[in-house]
């Protein structure tokens, strides 16, 4: 395999993992190696990915403080917010094109 | 045509008409004839002078003059055409709102039918998705804001068109769409350019997309975005113009509302994913929240997860092969969400971090601070892929279910999930919820009526000042979102406001007169001459603002009652209690539209707060001022040459300022030199602490409070901190209950150097029953090291041992007996090894004064401030250039009911020079007004160097002013009327007498302004906060001022009126057809 096609075929890889270290520093980069293996597995199973990171978004939105009016919502769910920036990096992974989409 | 024909037609029509049927319902069926707080109220009820205004770059209909602010002739017309139709306010609001809703859906109808024209029967629920969400909930009003958001999917549209046909080398159908796209821009125009560029930018990147699709060329691309930019500029030429004007006036506005930090605050990213996180979702004052039919996105369990239904849905399609320009969406939502969720998580997300470094860095980044603004996109390309998901998840029902019973329920189910999310997400706006969060009035009062028709007699040249003012208005019968005079009253009114109708100077000026006046008792003595120095000639009082809502105290002005050169005009209206509703005063003697001085304007060294402080010493006369810190050294020599008088004053003082409740500017105490804002107001040079009034302390760098659950978590708006430690029994620093809890309210020390603090003891303020039951104190050592340790109170005295070197000390409530009321401190002292720290707060008046050299004998004119409304003592530093010798004046506030004959007129310690104690005796009193003149009983020498003085007040008797004069007279000057006409707005005529002097003109101070005088030469010189200009000597002359940008504003207008037209032609351009 050449240089050309080695860079062809990591560059995606590398997008996901430079695109989860600035939305989402350590965890986003731990979160990027983790789309990337689930890449392998095809577009289908990144979608499951970043589908369970919606719910588990979602669950942590209904669960991770009480559900009152003012500022307190957004400032006392910090999972959630972890979850919804790792989900930017869920659907990056998705979208950023492949040489081989996967099986 | 064909009856086949007609209904292929109107089932192409059943879409759009659907969409239109549900914005009307949505708007217009709930609350019916009553107005809807939008955006600009004189919008909807004075469309015609709105749409007029746009004649004129140089706008005086809406106050005494300010560069255009807005900039929609398209709107403007459509809502004129409502009016001239006859449609009441209520509705045209209304109407405006579906419009926009309905513009918005279509649009996303119409780009699906682009995108994907083989499934055209799905591009209804596009077009539904785009137009009810609960980003589109949220961002409906104020609806100048969601305008580019309606923009959005056309601009993509023929984007996708425009550079598809570009590539395909088809030059009429590109051209076509890049004069549909100028034609876009223009119709919106500019009523929010944050939310247009927001807009604007993700439009360009779906082109570049649109390459890396497959979809286009790199040349098609460049062939569409060339013609399309330029159609775009030339149909915009006249909207940059007012953009590039009016950016001042928006860039003061940045500082003082939606600061980053605020709108950061809630961006979190799960509520940018289901385009909520605008910060006034969130947002209330006490326990109200600004948009109350809100609070079902955050306490439904059912509808938080109905919002994320379609971000599901989307996820799905961007798996989907099937889906259109998938990786082109799925990038555009990953982007957009990234914006919108801006500053929110800078320790978590570099992106993050990197916005909120250029926010507070990078210069003119601040104006996109409002990251929910960049939704749009994102919202967009949910719809489009929800509804490919919705597709994509039949389909597989359809694939793999194989028994027909199972697929139809599961077909079914589907659909209601869809539907049911769909309708849930947006039960605000179809229950009317949203709708009744912004109700106003069906009518305004008829008093009001009353006051407008009463008016309509005056000149439309006068200026009429509103008081108190209110950004957004709340009276007791109701709220129009701003106020009701851009829309009804015929005279320039003057009003203190966020986003200011006048410039500069003049409209800090008017905020620090109102603050003062409303917020604090003044000596009714100053109030005609700095009324007179506004250009005022009418003083209009609104008695029915809502306490509660404003926070304005009853009766706020009595000063205006008694006020010598003041008189009662008319009265509108009574309550229950026959209390006038509206008053009006007149101004004797105002000053001229023009008029011109013998001699040259006083200088003062100081800012627009100044004016208190002189008219309250007698220094505010028909003389013109001139502030010092906008004379050069050249133009300042120069007027002290020709005999300008200098006063030094406590003015310009260093504050912050935030909007606060009612939308009023709330200021916080004054700052030290050291301490930073990003809100600086009322100073002239925020930079340089020389041209400040600034607070000193003996051994600390600053003393501030913070209060807590504040929303604005900077500064104690209740009291100064200070007044905790200034030794008069008459102040304390304190916080209520009645506005936000009170635990973690504290009161901070930060020492120049570390000191040795051996205990703490304080004193509680008596309010009451209402005490304190826990404090403890905070240290922070020379080594960094935090220590807490519990005050122990005995009654109403408390003590802490600390033996402690401190950098810092912070004295913390942490508890209350529970009744309700204010809590705070009488005095704090920190004793050290020596005795007690001296944490005595000095206000340092301006220094400027050195730059004009030991020549100079200014005066000095200080008065209380707004830090220091109960004091007993009032301290200042001022600094003297060369030895002279003056007399100490002051005015003292004594009880009304005084018997004069009781008074005591004898040579008194009534101040201390540099901690002598000096004697002044009373030489008059007024009775009338309860003010009693204080005189030196004899002449200071006071050298040159810096000076403390302390004005030594009693319980009875409280100072409002003093000063020094010196002891050689001041020459007088002749201010003479000149004949003055206003031509338009942005052209005056004034007629010039030959001799050489000053000419000062009721026009607010703006570099386009420029006088043409014939041959005499003029220069500018800023005067009363207005133009002026000193004339050389020469022929009597009608001198021509005009604003000059107007002319190059005429030129883009026709510019822009030709590139229209041309894109009209564009548009409707067909190819012949063969024969």
């Amino acid at each position: 395999m050449n240089v050309r096609e080695l860079l062809k075929r990591i560059l995606p890889d590398l997008a996901i993992l430079l695109s989860g270290f600035l939305v989402a520093k350590w965890w986003g980069i731990l979160f990027a190696s983790v789309c990337v293996v689930i890449a392998r597995f095809g577009t289908k199973a990144l979608v499951a990915n970043a589908l369970c990171v919606l719910a588990a978004m979602v669950i942590a939105v209904l669960f991770e403080a009480s559900l009152e009016t003012g500022f307190a919502f957004v400032q006392h769910r910090p999972v959630a917010n972890e979850l919804g920036l790792l989900l930017i990096v869920a659907v990056i992974a998705i979208v950023v094109p492949r040489p081989e989409p996967g099986r | 045509m064909n009856q086949k024909m007609v209904a292929a037609r109107l089932k192409i029509a059943a879409g759009p008409l659907l969409l239109v049927a549900l914005s009307v319902f949505a708007t217009v069926a709930f609350h019916r004839g009553i107005v809807v707080r939008d955006a600009r109220f004189e919008h909807i009820a004075a469309p015609w002078q709105f749409l007029t205004r746009h004649l004129q770059i140089w706008d005086d209909s809406r106050g005494p003059g300010v560069p255009l602010q807005y900039f929609s002739p398209v709107m403007g017309s459509v809502q004129s055409f409502f009016a001239w139709i006859g449609l009441p306010v209520w509705l045209i609001g209304r109407l405006t709102l579906s419009i926009y809703l309905s513009v918005a859906g279509i649009g996303a109808w119409y780009l699906w039918r682009r995108i994907w024209p083989e499934r055209s029967g799905w591009a209804l629920l596009a077009g539904l998705l785009y137009a009810f969400n609960p980003y589109s909930v949220q961002a409906i009003m104020p609806s100048g804001l969601f305008l580019p958001v309606a923009l959005l999917p056309w601009l993509v549209a023929f984007t996708y068109d425009g550079v598809r046909s570009a590539s395909n080398g088809d030059v009429r159908r590109t051209l076509k769409f890049a004069a549909a796209s100028a034609l876009g821009v223009f119709s919106v125009g500019m009523l929010n350019t944050a939310s247009l560029l927001f807009v604007l930018v993700p439009v360009a990147l779906f082109g570049v997309f649109l390459i890396f699709e497959g979809s286009a060329t790199w040349r098609g691309l460049l062939k569409f975005g060339v013609p399309s930019t330029i159609l775009t500029a030339l149909v915009s030429a006249p909207m940059l113009m007012v953009l590039a004007l009016s950016s001042p006036a928006v860039s003061r506005n940045l500082r003082t509302t939606e600061l980053p930090g605020t709108v950061a605050k809630t961006s979190s990213s799960f509520e940018s994913w289901r385009g909520l996180g605008k910060w006034l979702t969130y947002f209330g004052w006490g326990q109200g929240a600004e948009t109350p039919s809100a609070s079902t996105y955050l306490t439904n369990p059912v509808v938080i997860v109905a919002t994320f239904v379609a971000l599901a849905l989307a996820i799905i399609a961007l798996g989907w092969n099937r889906t259109p320009l998938r990786r082109t969406w799925g990038l555009l939502l990953a982007g957009s969400v990234l914006v919108m969720i801006g500053a929110h998580s800078p320790a978590q997300s570099p992106i993050g971090d990197a916005f909120r470094w250029a926010f507070d860095s990078a210069a003119g980044a601040a104006a996109f601070r409002t990251t929910y603004k960049g939704g749009p996109i994102a919202v967009l390309a949910v719809a489009i892929l929800a509804t490919c998901g919705t597709m994509a998840s039949l389909a597989w029902i359809s694939n793999n279910v194989t028994n027909r019973k199972s697929r139809r329920v599961f077909t079914v189910a589907a659909l209601v999930v869809v539907l049911g999310s769909f309708v849930v997400s947006v039960t605000p706006l179809l229950q009317g919820t949203r709708i009744g969060d912004q109700l106003s009035v069906a009518e305004i009062p008829s008093y009001w009526k009353d006051a407008f028709r009463w008016f309509e007699s005056v000149p439309e040249t006068d200026r009429v000042l509103a008081l108190p003012a209110s950004s957004q208005t709340n009276y007791q019968w109701g709220s129009v979102n701003d106020t009701l005079f851009d829309a009804y009253m015929r005279p320039m009114v003057l009003t203190a406001s966020t986003i200011p109708s006048t410039t500069g100077e003049l409209a800090d000026a008017t905020m620090a007169f109102d603050r003062l006046i409303t917020d604090y008792q003044i000596d009714p003595v100053a109030v005609t001459p700095i009324l007179r120095w506004l250009g005022v000639r009418w003083v209009l009082v609104q008695n029915d603002l809502d306490v509660l809502a404003t926070g304005i105290p009853i009766d706020p002005l009595p000063e205006l009652r008694t006020a010598p050169g003041l008189s009662l005009a008319a009265q509108f209206g009574r309550d229950i209690n026959g209390y006038s509703m509206v008053d009006v005063y007149e101004v004797e003697s105002p000053t001229p539209d023009a008029s011109y001085s013998s001699g040259p304007p006083t200088i003062v060294s100081g800012g627009p707060d100044s004016l208190y402080p002189l008219a309250a010493n007698g220094l505010l006369n028909s003389r013109p001022t001139t502030f010092l810190p906008d004379l050069s050294d050249d133009q300042a020599a120069g007027l002290i040459d020709q005999g300008a008088p200098v006063v030094v004053t406590d003015g310009s003082r260093r504050v912050a300022s935030a909007v606060a409740d009612g939308s009023r500017i709330a200021t916080s105490p004054l700052m030290t030199a050291n301490e930073t804002s990003i809100r600086p107001v009322l100073v002239l040079d925020p930079k340089d602490t020389s041209t400040q009034s600034v607070a000193e302390f003996g051994d600390a760098t600053s003393i501030s409070a913070n209060r807590s659950g504040y929303g604005v978590n900077s500064w104690s708006i209740d009291t100064t901190a200070a007044e905790a430690f200034d030794g008069d029994p008459a102040t304390s620093w304190w916080v209520s209950t009645a506005v936000s809890p009170f635990e973690d309210s504290a009161v901070s020390v930060e020492l120049k150097t570390p000191t040795f603090v051996d205990r703490v003891i304080v004193n509680q303020a008596n309010f009451g029953t209402a005490r304190i039951t826990r404090a403890e104190v905070e240290v922070v050592g020379a080594d960094g090291e935090t220590s807490v340790t519990p005050l122990v109170f005995e009654g109403t005295m408390g003590g802490a041992f600390l033996g402690a070197e401190a950098k810092s000390i912070k004295v913390r409530i942490t508890e209350t007996n529970g009744v309700e009321g204010k809590f705070g401190f009488q005095e704090i002292q920190l004793l050290g090894q020596d005795g007690p720290l001296d944490l005595t707060q000095w206000i340092r008046v301006p220094t400027d004064v050195d730059r004009l050299g030991s020549s100079v004998t200014p005066l000095y004119a200080f008065a209380r401030s707004e830090s220091e409304p109960l004091s007993t003592f009032l301290r200042r530093e001022f600094r003297v250039p060369v030895s002279s010798g003056y007399r100490f004046t002051a005015n003292i506030a004594v009880p009304k009911e005084i018997d004069e004959a009781t008074l005591d007129r004898s040579c008194r310690d009534w101040f201390t020079i540099d901690g002598v104690g000096s004697t002044a005796r009373i030489t008059s009193v007024d009775s009338h007004v309860g003010i009693a003149k204080l005189e030196g009983c004899t002449e200071l020498l006071l050298n040159a160097g810096t000076h403390r003085v302390v004005a030594l007040g009693t319980s009875t008797a409280s100072f409002s002013a003093f000063g020094f004069n010196p002891s050689a007279a001041q020459k007088p000057i002749e201010v003479t009327p000149l004949d003055s006409q206003r031509i338009s707005a942005s052209k005056h005529q004034v007629s010039i007498p030959s001799d050489a002097g000053w000419l000062s003109m009721l026009l607010p101070a703006h570099p386009g302004w420029f006088m043409n005088a014939q041959g005499r030469t003029a220069d500018v010189l800023l005067m009363n906060g207005e133009m002026g200009w000193s004339v050389a000597k020469g022929d009597a002359v009608t001198a021509t001022i005009t604003f000059r940008p107007q002319t190059t504003y005429r030129i883009a207008m026709a510019i822009a009126a030709m590139a229209v037209f041309v894109c009209i032609l564009l548009l409707f351009w067909r190819r012949r057809e063969r024969s």
